[in-house]
């Protein structure tokens, strides 16, 4: 039994040069868990995503973040891809004239070889790929294309899910992974994510909307309002959210304060 | 040599040279020579005297030494299934490939002469073409006024290799220069794959007429046995429905100049070029000048520059378009992207528009620089190191989308000089200031 939280948030403080957006995140995923990141739009959900997979724009101020042992702050984004640390974006971006097959065999051999792993032959590689692209995307024709180029913003988050299945990493974030996907899409990532889900992974999943978490049913939901936790709480915090609004919720928390 | 002669080699060298110097800005090595042209007195009949002069000094030390036998597009790939045509100077040494053992004749409708005749070289027939044997041409290639003619009937279909060899043997004036004039016939589909082997500096002259609905893939690849000075010249003459679809992939040279002027003559004819440029020598210029000229409505034209500089390198795109009154309901389309990777590299990009017709569809865009950022965070959170994440980016910058479309016996070769271009790029990276923390680590098996 791990004792130690897989991921570990300290008191955060991060944002931009001149804009603090986090404000004290503390948060643990223990292995094998799944958590929900829930909040208003500008809370800062995306930036915590960003700044813990180390996206340069962001500044961390103050504060800690351990994958198991390791500080991840002191590393590079490379070297928190090579831990485990995994994040589907929101906004996949197009990497134009750069082929998905040889990005992915790129990332999973850089990976391998960075836990000391052999490459993977190409072969084998590129039968996997097929294999999920044929499930996730409907055909493998996507991987010969180039990374999201002429995707929709549907695919994009399939290929993002593609990429998480084969690189198998131990934490995975996904940043609003359910937004502008169809009902369809929805429940193959969903089934998609709940193939990784063991009790040694963890999941951060970042959403707007309950919708993705009927399907996932996390473990603990928290909410993020500006740039601070303000309530966690089981699956019924993410029901009571779909029901009632930020706005409500936010009010009575603010209540016993403002009685006294 | 007698010295009419040495005065004839002169006047042409100079003339050859003030192509190159033509372009604008001129590095100041560049400014130096041309002002020493401009200003030198009438050329002297005496070797020595022309060996004084910087200009011969130049191009001696722009020629490289052969460090191998010459080397053959069939070194490339050896089962290579196409005809093939070198062309080379007289007294010059041609070695094949020992691949090139098969003497399987390869037809080919294709007419070949030379102007004026020349008994060492093919004349007036057919070409059956023989690896080893009856395919060479070997010309006085000092002389521009030397032709190769070309011929290719109506619905003809033919896709064949043209090699250039640029190792002159005349010691005096290291130079080589060829002209070709090729001429499509109707409904003709013709891909030629064209090559440039040697190491003096090289001045090629090509000038194309294509027929009705002809239909011409013209691919010039380089790699690193291209000379170190390259003056590629090139005219087409497009007619009605005829299309001509041009790639370059330059990946090395000091010099090089490809200027190219296209008629788009008559209603409904297309032309198309897509480049790649770079070069692995420091002081490298890679200049492009392009003359588009619409001359009749409904015709169609789109470029597509790339390249990456880097060192003390310079990348030049010079590109008119030119729209005629009568030209109406045209579509002209140009883009020009250059990467400058180290800060003492220079780019110069010239892209302008004269049009003179009223219903026409005219874009054009130079860009200079490439936003990395983005692009190379996503890559890293998926585990690749940044310099290998370069890498990636700027091979996809470059090759991409280049090239679309690829004729089925140039599959091997394309792919062969694309695979040559990374270590180039993988060098310019490497040097380069901007990403001096990014380390290349070896490429995965």
């Amino acid at each position: 039994m791990n004792q130690k939280p897989l991921l570990s948030i300290r008191n955060l403080h991060a944002g931009t040069e001149d804009h603090t957006i986090l404000k004290g995140v503390n948060l643990e995923i223990p292995h094998g868990e799944m958590h929900a990141l829930m909040g208003p739009n500008g809370s800062g959900k995306s930036t915590l995503a960003y700044v813990l997979a180390g996206h340069p724009e962001f500044q961390v101020f103050q504060g800690e973040v351990h994958l198991e042992e390791k500080n991840l702050l002191e590393l590079s984004p490379e070297e928190r891809a090579h831990l485990g640390l995994f994040l589907a974006f929101q906004h996949p971006v197009e990497l134009p004239g750069v082929s998905m097959i040889e990005f992915l065999r790129t990332a999973v051999n850089e990976t391998r070889a960075a836990q000391g792993k052999e490459p993977i032959p190409t072969t084998e590689l590129l039968k996997q790929i097929r294999t999920l692209a044929r499930e996730l995307l409907g055909s493998d024709e996507y991987i010969s294309r180039n990374v999201n180029e002429g995707f929709s913003g549907g695919e994009r988050k399939r290929n993002e899910i593609l990429q998480m299945l084969l690189l198998q990493p131990k934490m995975i974030i996904l940043d609003e992974t359910d937004s502008g996907l169809d009902i369809d899409g929805l429940k193959l990532i969903a089934r998609a994510v709940e193939r990784l889900r063991d009790n040694q992974r963890g999941f951060l999943v970042i959403t707007h909307y309950y919708r993705i978490l009927e399907f996932l049913k996390p473990d603990r939901v928290h909410l993020l309002v500006d740039g601070k936790i303000v309530a966690s709480g089981t699956y019924e915090l993410a029901v009571e959210v779909e029901r009632r609004g930020y706005e409500a919720i936010l009010q009575d928390l603010h209540a016993p304060t403002e009685s006294r | 040599m007698q010295p009419e002669r040495t005065l004839r080699l002169i006047r042409q060298t100079r003339r050859q040279l003030h192509h190159l110097l033509q372009i604008e800005p001129l590095t100041p090595f560049q400014a130096e020579i041309r002002t020493l042209l401009e200003t030198l007195p009438p050329p002297s009949p005496r070797e020595e005297d022309w060996r004084r002069i910087p200009v011969w000094r130049w191009l001696t030390h722009l020629t490289e030494q052969p460090s191998s036998p010459n080397g053959s597009l069939l070194s490339i790939s050896p089962a290579l299934p196409l005809p093939t045509i070198v062309i080379t100077p007289r007294g010059a040494h041609w070695q094949d490939s020992p691949h090139a053992s098969t003497q399987q004749a390869l037809h080919t409708p294709v007419t070949l002469r030379t102007l004026p005749p020349d008994h060492n070289t093919l004349q007036n027939r057919n070409a059956l073409l023989f690896p080893e044997r009856d395919w060479l041409i070997a010309l006085n290639t000092l002389h521009l006024e030397h032709v190769i003619q070309m011929e290719i009937p109506d619905r003809a279909n033919v896709q064949l290799a043209l090699i250039w060899h640029a190792d002159s043997p005349q010691r005096a004036i290291p130079l080589t220069a060829y002209r070709l004039q090729l001429t499509v016939g109707k409904n003709a589909h013709v891909a030629i794959l064209e090559h440039i082997v040697g190491h003096h500096p090289a001045h090629i002259v090509i000038e194309a007429h294509l027929a009705k609905d002809a239909h011409v893939s013209w691919w010039h690849l380089s790699h690193t046995t291209t000379p170190p000075l390259l003056l590629h010249h090139l005219a087409v003459d497009i007619r009605e429905h005829a299309t001509w679809n041009e790639y370059l992939l330059n990946t090395t040279g000091n010099h090089v100049l490809f200027r190219r002027m296209l008629w788009l003559s008559e209603p409904n004819s297309q032309s198309q070029f897509t480049a790649r440029c770079l070069s692995d020598r420091p002081n490298a210029h890679l200049a492009l000048v392009t003359h588009l000229l619409h001359m009749a409505p409904t015709t169609t034209s789109n470029q597509e520059v790339r390249g990456v500089v880097g060192w003390h390198q310079t990348g030049t795109f010079q590109g008119r378009i030119f729209v005629h009154p009568r030209a109406q309901e045209t579509s002209a389309y140009q883009s020009a992207r250059w990467i400058p990777l180290s800060e003492h590299a220079t780019v110069h990009e010239l892209p302008q528009l004269e049009i003179l017709a009223d219903q026409v569809r005219c874009t054009h865009g130079a860009v200079t620089g490439f936003p990395t950022q983005p692009f190379l965070h996503y890559m890293r959170t998926r585990g690749i190191p940044e310099a290998q994440a370069y890498l990636l980016l700027f091979k996809g910058f470059l090759m991409g989308s280049f090239p679309e479309e690829v004729p089925k016996p140039f599959t091997a070769l394309i792919d062969h000089f694309q695979k040559q271009a990374l270590p180039t790029l993988k060098k310019l990276l490497e040097a380069s200031s901007l990403y001096a923390n990014a380390r290349i680590t070896p490429p995965n098996p």
